[in-house]
């Protein structure tokens, strides 16, 4: 599995900032003037296609942090 | 009125459905039976499958399974459909991917079942004569074939590229009779949708902007019915929309 710098480099790539950001473990999804219904899809298929695993929108709703997201992987 | 006199009775016929094993295509397959119709049904769930054969109607129904995305299981269907009056292609998928993140691969996939799969069982079908003149081919497209809903970039090219060649294939076999039609849902609670709903897919707002809110699987089996009867005989390279009202404001030209 991945460290979470390199999953939250994959982050970065699946969500496509258009501003730069910096993104830490704790950083708030919610505060990312970015996050968005498309970026929420980036990141399900960012799951899928990098990690081969399935999450659903419930699970990224559950998750508050790029820390939380980070361990839907385990 | 009798049986026989009913245009929209499909008594007598033999109506091939593909995607029978979940969803829209395993109403129309009960329908259909409903309907007088004697089915053959596939999809690649075995299990599935075989419980919609148990919910048809009347007897003398066959269950193939087959995987359409492969030449072999086209072949295996093609082979063993036996002469048929109606077909109908409501085998599909569909995955929400945003056009950053599409790939060679996500596009094969999407256009393996949800148009190649479609346009070779029916050159398999009709090469091997199993369609009968006055015959109808029925292709379930889908209404974000023109209205291209968010992330759905793959599966909509997949479904608008059926309407091309509906209308082309028509033709084409207009002097043996046969008909071709598409018929574009919107949408439809099924277990396609609520895989959409669960791949992040914002659905409540859409379905507070249909007038007649969401569809059933019922809906889009009874518009097959009309399709696949006689009471459609003079209806060929048509494209139906079927949606609640949803699409009316969007000014769609088919
Ligand atoms: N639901 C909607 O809102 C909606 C709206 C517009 C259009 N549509 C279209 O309507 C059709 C039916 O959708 P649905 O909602 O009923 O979906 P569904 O419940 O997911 O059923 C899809 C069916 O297609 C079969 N299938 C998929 N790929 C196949 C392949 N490669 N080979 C053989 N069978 C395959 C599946 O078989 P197994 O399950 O056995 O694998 C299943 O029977 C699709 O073409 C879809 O695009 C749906």
């Amino acid at each position: 599995m991945d460290n979470i710098e390199a999953f939250i480099e994959k982050f970065i790539a699946a969500v496509d900032f258009q501003e730069q950001v910096a993104i830490t473990p704790e950083t708030k999804l919610e505060d990312l003037p970015e996050w968005d219904s498309l970026a929420a899809l980036g990141v399900i298929v960012m799951f899928d296609m990098e990690y081969g695993k399935t999450i659903t929108g419930e699970h990224l709703k559950k998750a508050a942090t790029v820390q939380d997201l980070y361990q839907l992987l385990a | 009125m009798s049986v026989a006199q009913d245009p929209f009775s499909l008594s007598g016929k033999r109506v091939l459905v593909t995607g029978a094993s979940s969803g829209i295509g395993r109403q129309i397959a009960i329908t259909c039976s409903q309907m007088g119709a004697q089915l053959v049904i596939t999809g690649r769930n075995t299990e599935r499958l075989e419980a919609t054969a148990t919910a048809l109607h009347g007897e003398g129904h066959t269950a193939i399974p087959a995987d359409l995305s492969q030449q072999q299981g086209l072949d295996l269907l093609a082979d063993q459909a036996g002469a048929l009056n109606g077909v109908v292609h409501a085998a599909g998928i569909s995955k929400l991917v945003p056009f950053r993140l599409i790939s060679k691969s996500h596009l094969d996939e999407i256009f393996d079942s949800n148009t190649y799969a479609p346009l070779l069982l029916t050159k398999g079908l009709l090469a091997r004569k199993r369609i009968a003149s006055n015959g109808s081919i029925l292709f379930i497209s889908a209404l974000s074939s023109h209205s291209g809903a968010m992330a759905t970039s793959a599966y909509a090219a997949s479904k608008s590229a059926l309407l091309g060649a509906m209308r082309s294939l028509a033709l084409e076999v207009a002097k043996q009779g046969m008909r071709a039609n598409c018929i574009a849902p919107g949408y439809v609670r099924t277990p396609m949708l609520d895989g959409l709903g669960q791949g992040g897919g914002n659905m409540d707002a859409l379905f507070d902007l249909t007038p007649l809110g969401m569809g059933d699987p019922e809906d889009v089996a009874y518009a097959s019915v009309f399709y696949l009867s006689d009471a459609s005989r003079w209806v060929t390279r048509n494209y139906f929309i079927l949606d609640g009202g949803l699409s009316t404001p969007m000014d769609i030209y088919a």
